[in-house]
């Protein structure tokens, strides 16, 4: 006999426990024990879907990931990757210093 | 050292104009001889325009798996992280998009070329997940009829691996400019090295700009100002945006970024031009230094770029 909780209304399922458990105990907690490894299966296959969402999600969309990282240039204080790192663009080991005059070159577009 | 120990040679490649400086003079003769053999190695591997490139062999490939050389495997590796690390902005399956707007010779020849001539059909590009590069095998191939051009990384790296070899080599400091894309390697001059940001790399010295000093890594500038034809009437220029496979329509003309190497300052100044109004947070997201330059020439500068201390400095 199921206690009929899934799918019933809470106060029928808690009446026919109750008349279950009238009628004999052990009856009603293998009853209960059931109930309750029903819903612990349910639980632990919706994590698993979530889970594997979850996954799908990151695999569908991960290459965005590295857009939004980067790592210090070779000689800056915070370098922990070598030049030309694969993951990120490289931030430059010190940024540009304001100067004076013409400059050794130019850097336009070509 | 003073500045007037520093050596300065300048001469065209790639079609466009290449500055290479090192502080040692007496090293200037054996430095140009490397630039030159990776230059030439560079070129065979990656030209769009030489039939006997390797890029033309794998793009005439029909999706068939081609054999490549170290060089073009590294050149389409720095192309596809490029591609990767912005998202897809920076796409080197542009090829085919870049013909239809004409640009499908050397661009001293595309303005005549292209005079009298309409855009053909366009769409999004292939996109760079239909570039397949096996290193293992040092196999490349491609989906979709996919054409590539690798014009937004190739002269960047190109210079990279000069400024690298020839410091490692010589032992010197070293600037390698390959049409403004810069990237320097070993011990800069006093002062560091100074390079004046504008709109078009072959402007008089004196164009408007601003001067700034690096001491390593890169600096590349990406304009929407240069490289520039018309067809059917209507002015076009050669960065793509590969979500239309039209020339990119921003509201910067011009942005310049350093980073820590010339490629990726490169990547990200590209980037930055198709992402219009997104880029100053995306660059500041990284804390990448970069100005940017509106039509109007008014600036935005973003990561610690810094402010002009030329009064002469104007965009």
């Amino acid at each position: 006999m199921q206690l009929g909780c899934i799918g019933a209304s809470p106060a029928a399922g808690r009446e026919r426990t109750a008349q279950v458990f009238r009628q004999d105990p052990r009856t009603a907690a293998r009853e209960r024990d059931f109930g309750l490894r029903k819903v612990g299966r349910i639980t632990w296959r919706a994590g698993l879907a979530g889970a594997a969402c979850t996954a799908a999600i990151a695999l569908a969309l991960g290459h965005h990931a590295p857009a939004s990282a980067s790592t210090r240039g070779a000689g800056g204080s915070a370098a922990t990757h070598e030049r030309g790192d694969q993951g990120t663009i490289v931030i430059p080991a010190q940024p540009p210093q304001s100067a004076l005059g013409s400059g050794h070159v130019l850097s336009g577009g070509s | 050292m003073s500045a007037g120990t520093i050596s300065r040679d300048t001469f065209e490649v790639f079609g466009t104009t290449a500055v290479l400086l090192v502080t040692s003079p007496q090293a200037a003769h054996r430095a140009r001889a490397i630039a030159d053999e990776l230059l030439a190695d560079i070129d065979l591997a990656g030209s769009r325009f030489r039939s006997d490139s390797e890029l033309s062999r794998l793009n005439e490939a029909g999706g068939e798996p081609v054999e490549i050389s170290p060089t073009f495997a590294d050149l389409l590796a720095a192309a596809l992280r490029a591609a990767r690390l912005t998202g897809g902005d920076v796409d080197p399956t542009c090829g085919s998009a870049l013909t239809a707007f004409g640009y499908d010779r050397d661009f001293a020849d595309v303005p005549a070329a292209a005079h009298g001539k309409r855009v053909s059909t366009v769409g999004p590009v292939p996109g760079w997940r239909c570039v397949h590069l096996d290193p293992g095998t040092r196999r490349a191939w491609l989906e979709h009829g996919a054409k590539l051009d690798l014009g937004a990384t190739a002269k960047a790296w190109a210079a990279d691996r000069c400024a690298e070899r020839i410091a490692g080599t010589l032992g010197c400091g070293v600037l390698v400019s390959l049409g403004g894309d810069v990237a320097v390697a070993g011990p800069p001059p006093p002062g560091g090295w100074q390079v004046r940001v504008t709109d078009d790399h072959s402007a008089p010295s004196w164009a408007a700009g601003q001067t700034v000093t690096i001491t390593s890594g890169g600096l590349a500038t990406s304009s929407t100002t240069v490289r520039t034809w018309t067809l059917g009437g209507q002015p076009v220029h050669h960065i793509i945006n590969p979500a239309t496979g039209t020339p990119a329509v921003s509201c910067w003309r011009t942005v310049s970024v350093a980073a820590g190497t010339c490629t990726d300052a490169n990547t990200a100044s590209t980037a930055a031009i198709i992402r219009g109004a997104a880029a100053p947070g995306w660059l500041h997201d990284l804390g990448l230094p970069a100005r940017l330059v509106r039509h109007d020439g008014s600036t935005v500068t973003t990561a610690g770029w810094p402010g002009s201390g030329d009064p002469g400095d104007a965009a």
